[in-house]
């Protein structure tokens, strides 16, 4: 045989084989078994299984089956799996997308008429023994009482107090919700120290109290996100990044629910992992926030910025983006130094009901000098299905349900210990310009919002523009004469103008409406110490400490007072527990030794 | 014009001349203790297949179509209800139907123990109603006259904009205004909205009992 001919017949034979082999993979029908099951298991049945959250379960073949034009429409849509970030080289941690293949290989399997291939159903998550996916919590903390979510009507958005009765702080390595209904769209879960969230339940004759955002005293943990979604893993922070829950302190549940028909009674629970382990990372939050835009009726152009200059080197660990219903694109960008410009996040078709926070999977680097952009796109005409408003309304920034928000949140994790600091000081000087902008807008909306006077009389004493801040915090006081808060900050600017009669007048009144406000206790005492009567100050001093020990400043001015008094034996063990508690505080240091030495000396010329 | 009350046009005589005979034509509304003899039968809560009883002077039958576990329909289920505790007493038929051929009498039995019992349920295995009102989805609103022409087929209102994209409450009461026209009018516009919901599962023909 010629090499030529032998050459071409190899040819020949190998293409035959090869095409065969293709052909053959290319006719292989679809089954349930082999190539279906393991597809819903990957991205359906966290949620789609029996008890799961969502409301049918998809576990055999004829689950799908009998759903498959519902799927096969949501699954085209993109809107299941329920996952809002579009596809970018940066990508998130648990992202629940289904790639195109993975659509094909579904609509194939109903163009093969159903195979089952081997029986057998979608593989289930591996039960958890005891019902928690980390053995016994530390901790498991439930709503006290059963809040009953109505059977119609609008979305409910709804905070709930879950109190933990610690004693000691306590440092959270994991945490998971129990929904327990499937009425819970998705919830975040904060922590107030102070008691407000309790006072607002108080006011509400419901179990918990109502709002789509939080007051300002219900905070998330610093420098953390804490948000749950059906079928999203519970989370486990980082080594060295547990966050710490104070003692005393309520978690708050904010919780999104929807009315499924009929009334469901609620009453979820957070189990919590205790750490000994002390933090060997800081992360920090870093806000974008856009206070001041209008979304006029039927705009489909009205855009919210806002912009971040990272001030030291950091890795950003993830996202939470947040608006309401008019809001229809999100994206972040970020600005290298070099001028290179890399995108963050990109939500093409901005859903509420499934807002979340988006971890990434490899941690970005953002260099010193990185410019960070947030850009939210409103569409406020009656085409946007989720428009509140029919015909639509003129929108503004707000805390209702039917308001709009334009925020993008930044967990970043600092390099150095100098890039903590300049990051941190970026982010309070951020947070006072956003402070006086939300209060501002807060003062449009209503001109005699004591809380927004009071908040901006805050922002100014911080910004040590006393004078402004003084005459800002009299309309509070005007406007909230039963605010013991109020009158503490006017005491507080007065002090610092040296208008001391005035200041005490005010601290009188704060511990005359609060008797609990440790800081106008210790407040008066400094009014007395300055007006030069240490005696009466020791007075108020030792009431501040009564309410809180560890005030280190009480215990500093305690043991001053003391010792103008003529009692510096008295004076050091307050001065040596100030500090204990500020080791920075030099004038007590100072204080403290002259005495320890005077008291050395006497002891040493002691018969 | 002579012979015409004062103010009234050949136009608007015509009008009316045109209504009354009209009215004279359509059916009269069902006499007491009658059946919809014009509508398919059902199968009742114990399973049996028989006509719709109508309470006398009914003007109109309103079916909505449910599913056990369709979460759409569980949603919409309350409102439905609260309409048909609004117009019942105006002559107006409510009705519940179950026409997934896969859903048994106990899964719906327990269906209505979860979601309280609203107005009369029935299912549709034989899909006599599916078919000849042409439903393809939980939660569908159909009303019709007792002798079977279409008032409305549609939404009963406009949540759901599809699958996944629900409002925050509804702008447009398509079938609540639709029925209130007819009440008023008293003659069928067979009105039709799309409705959003999971598809109503038919055996491929129907069975022969």
């Amino acid at each position: 045989m010629p090499r030529r001919l032998f050459q071409l017949l190899t040819l020949l034979l190998t293409w035959g084989f090869l095409s065969a082999g293709i052909l053959r993979s290319a006719a292989s029908p679809v089954t349930f078994h082999d190539q279906v099951a393991p597809l819903i298991a990957r991205h359906c049945v966290s949620c789609h299984r029996p008890g799961g959250a969502a409301p049918f379960p998809l576990v055999s073949a004829e689950d799908v089956r009998k759903r498959f034009r519902e799927i096969e429409e949501v699954v085209r849509a993109g809107r299941m799996p329920p996952w809002l970030p579009a596809a970018q080289e940066d990508r998130f941690q648990g992202e629940r997308r289904l790639s195109s293949e993975e659509v094909q290989t579904l609509l194939k399997w109903r163009e093969d008429g159903w195979q089952q291939g081997e029986t057998g159903a979608v593989p289930l998550p591996p039960a958890v023994p005891g019902g928690w996916t980390w053995g016994t919590p530390d901790l498991v903390v439930r709503m006290p009482l059963p809040y009953t979510v109505p059977a119609t009507g609008r979305d409910v958005y709804r905070h709930f107090v879950l109190p933990t009765g610690l004693t000691r702080d306590v440092r959270i390595a994991a945490w998971e919700f129990r929904a327990g209904s499937r009425t819970v769209h998705h919830a975040f879960l904060k922590f107030d120290r102070k008691g407000e969230a309790r006072r607002h339940d108080a006011m509400d004759s419901e179990v918990g109290f109502p709002g789509m955002d939080s007051p300002s005293g219900i905070q998330p943990p610093n420098g953390h996100f804490a948000s749950w979604q059906p079928g999203a893993p519970p989370t486990r922070n980082p080594k060295g990044m547990a966050w710490l829950l104070p003692a005393g302190a309520d978690l708050v549940l904010q919780a999104h629910l929807q009315p499924s028909g009929k009334p469901e009674p609620l009453q979820a629970e957070v189990a919590l992992w205790f750490t000994e382990d002390p933090p060997s990372r800081a992360p920090l939050k870093l806000g974008l926030v856009n206070y001041g835009f209008v979304i006029p009726p039927g705009s489909t152009h009205v855009v919210a910025t806002d912009r971040f200059m990272v001030a030291g080197d950091c890795d950003l660990l993830g996202l939470l983006p947040h608006a309401h219903y008019l809001a229809r694109r999100i994206e972040a960008t970020a600005e290298l130094p070099d001028g290179s410009r890399r995108q963050l996040l990109r939500i093409p078709d901005w859903d509420f009901n499934w807002q979340g926070v988006y971890l990434y999977e490899k941690p970005v680097f953002l260099p010193q000098g990185t410019r960070v952009e947030m850009r939210v796109h409103f569409d406020n005409s009656a085409a946007n299905p989720r428009n509140p408003f029919d015909p639509p309304r003129e929108t503004r920034f707000g805390l209702g349900t039917t308001d709009e928000m334009a925020e993008l949140w930044l967990q970043v994790l600092p390099r150095t210990d100098d890039s903590a600091r300049r990051l941190g000081e970026g982010i309070l000087r951020q947070t006072a310009r956003d402070v006086v902008a939300y209060n501002r807008e807060r003062l449009r909306m209503d001109p005699k919002d004591p809380v927004a006077y009071l908040n901006l009389g805050k922002a100014f004493l911080s910004r040590q523009q006393t004078t402004n801040a003084a005459r800002l915090l009299v309309r509070a006081v005007e406007l909230a004469p039963d605010s013991d808060e109020a009158h503490y900050q006017l005491g507080l600017a007065y002090r610092i103008l040296n208008a001391l009669e005035a200041a005490k007048r005010e601290f009188e009144d704060a511990v005359r409406l609060h008797p609990g406000n440790t800081r106008a206790w210790g407040n008066l005492g400094l009014v007395e110490l300055d007006s030069g009567n240490p005696a009466t100050a020791v007075g108020f001093l030792r009431k501040a400490l009564e309410l809180d020990p560890a005030d280190a400043l009480a215990h500093a001015a305690l043991g001053s007072a003391l010792q103008q008094s003529g009692k510096a034996a008295e004076a050091i063990p307050h001065l040596r527990k100030a500090v204990e508690l500020a080791p920075d505080d030099a004038g007590s240091k100072e204080l403290l030794k002259v005495l320890e030495a005077t008291l050395l000396n006497r002891q040493s010329k002691a018969p | 014009m002579r012979g015409l009350p004062v103010g009234l046009t050949r136009r608007d005589f015509l009008a009316a001349t045109a209504a009354l005979a009209f009215a004279a034509c359509r059916p009269l509304a069902s006499p007491a203790g009658d059946t919809a003899s014009a509508l398919p039968p059902l199968s009742g809560p114990d399973g049996v297949r028989r006509p719709l009883p109508l309470a006398p002077g009914t003007r109109a039958v309103v079916m909505m179509t449910l599913s056990v576990d369709c979460p759409i329909s569980n949603q919409l289920l309350p409102d439905y209800r609260e309409l048909a505790r609004r117009h019942a007493a105006e002559g107006v038929s409510f009705h519940e139907l179950y026409p997934n051929v896969d859903e048994t009498d106990a899964a719906v039995a327990e269906h209505r123990d979860a979601y309280g019992t609203g107005a009369a349920a029935w299912r549709d295995p034989e899909g006599g109603w599916t078919r000849r009102f042409g439903l393809t989805v939980t939660p569908q609103v159909l009303a019709v006259t007792p002798d079977g022409r279409l008032i409305y087929r549609g939404r009963l209102h406009d949540r759901f904009e599809g699958l996944g994209v629900r409002r925050p409450a509804p702008r447009r009461m398509e079938f609540a205004e639709t029925l209130v026209r007819f009440l008023a009018e008293g003659h069928p516009r067979a009105v039709e909205t799309k409705a959003i919901g999971c598809r109503i599962r038919t055996s491929p023909r129907p069975a022969s009992r």
